[in-house]
């Protein structure tokens, strides 16, 4: 799935693929370029640091079914940005829904 | 001498350890059962994991802030304290001067870590250390 | 803060309260999952550790771009393998993924810390 299908879901600002290294492959959005490249470089340094979190609580509850972590969301007042795998969006709550948003960037992972 | 036993020799010092990035690498010395190595070991990578993106991330927002690249963490619990610095760890009881020693030993043995850490574990293991940064 | 409430969020399997350091205070669990009162509290603490991180995000991005609209923050997930964690202030869910809602998990969470 381009990256453009899932920018032109309702709500969704900007897109973004990234690398494991957090450097930007792609990214889509009304937000500038520079922008992009530090929202995936975050998303990136968040990620690993939530995949961590995410370990050490399943190591301590031997709890299955939570690791590897697929990704997280952060729903801010107005905005929110969710990440899947190697994929963030940065979305607007008024209009976005994050149900439909988050399947399409899961569905886009596995591509 | 290897690290971990200089580290053995402080009074004071319950184990020590070196860890790769990935949890299930390790070696160490000391009154720990493999188990608990095995998950000092991954609790270690998932600690550096964490403190090294938080720098990262802190560095970005507050440029030559000085704390980056990372060199190591602490942990100061009631009666016995973790203490990590590059990809080698170490448990010790909290007696007076115990951990500014093994922090001594820690720093002059292990070096400074001047490439991103995440990077200098992953050496440990050998690989290509880029592409297995997830 | 009315757990039942919580516990009818679509795909729940339990619905928990904590302190801001992240101490479990109360819970409910649906019968028949792995979920105790433990596994709460350690996930409340994971919980509350990369909410201060997002925060930390948020505040940086704000004033770094100028870009407005995340602060306060209203929630944070943490997307797992088969669970997710919907949290905020001082209250959470536990979902399936494969149920999962996540704009009626954050709502509900709100409607619970407020």
């Amino acid at each position: 799935m381009s990256l453009k299908r899932i920018l032109v879901l309702d709500g969704v600002i900007a897109v973004c693929r990234f690398q494991d290294d957090g450097t930007i492959l792609e990214g889509e959005g009304v937000i500038p370029a520079e922008m992009q490249g530090r929202l995936a470089q975050f998303a990136q340094w968040y990620r690993r640091m939530v995949a961590g979190n995410t370990d050490l609580f399943s190591l301590f509850s031997q709890m299955r079914g939570w690791t590897p972590a697929k990704g997280w969301i952060v729903h801010g007042a107005n905005m929110t940005v969710c990440n899947v795998a190697n994929l963030v969006a940065m979305v607007d709550n008024r209009e976005a829904s994050l149900n439909e948003i988050m399947a399409a960037l899961e569905h886009a992972s596995h591509e | 001498m290897h690290i971990a036993k200089q580290l053995m020799a402080i009074p004071g010092v319950i184990a020590a350890g070196e860890y790769a990035y990935r949890g299930d690498r390790y070696t160490y010395e000391g009154g720990l059962t493999d188990e608990q190595a095995r998950m000092a070991s991954i609790l270690c990578r998932a600690n550096t994991l964490n403190v090294s993106m938080q720098a990262e991330m802190f560095s970005s927002f507050a440029e030559h802030c000085g704390c980056r690249p990372l060199q190591g963490w602490i942990v100061r619990g009631k009666q016995l304290s973790v203490c990590a610095v590059g990809n080698f760890f170490c448990l010790l009881e909290n007696r007076q001067g115990v951990l500014n020693d093994v922090m001594t030993v820690m720093r002059a043995k292990v070096g400074d870590i001047s490439d991103n850490v995440m990077q200098v574990m992953y050496s440990k293991i050998g690989g290509d250390v880029t592409e297995q940064l997830v | 803060m009315d757990l039942a409430k919580l516990m009818e969020v679509p795909g729940v399997m339990a619905a928990f309260t904590y302190t801001d350091k992240g101490d479990l205070t109360g819970q409910m669990i649906k019968e028949g999952n792995e979920l105790t009162p433990q596994v709460l509290d350690l996930l409340a603490h994971t919980c509350v550790a990369n909410m201060a991180v997002a925060t930390m995000e948020a505040r940086g991005w704000e004033a770094l771009t100028g870009q407005k609209g995340f602060e306060p923050l209203q929630g944070f997930s943490l997307v797992g393998l088969d669970w997710s964690a919907v949290v905020n202030g001082n209250c959470g869910v536990v979902v399936k993924n494969r149920d999962a809602d996540y704009e009626a998990a954050f709502a509900a969470i709100s409607a619970c810390t407020a």
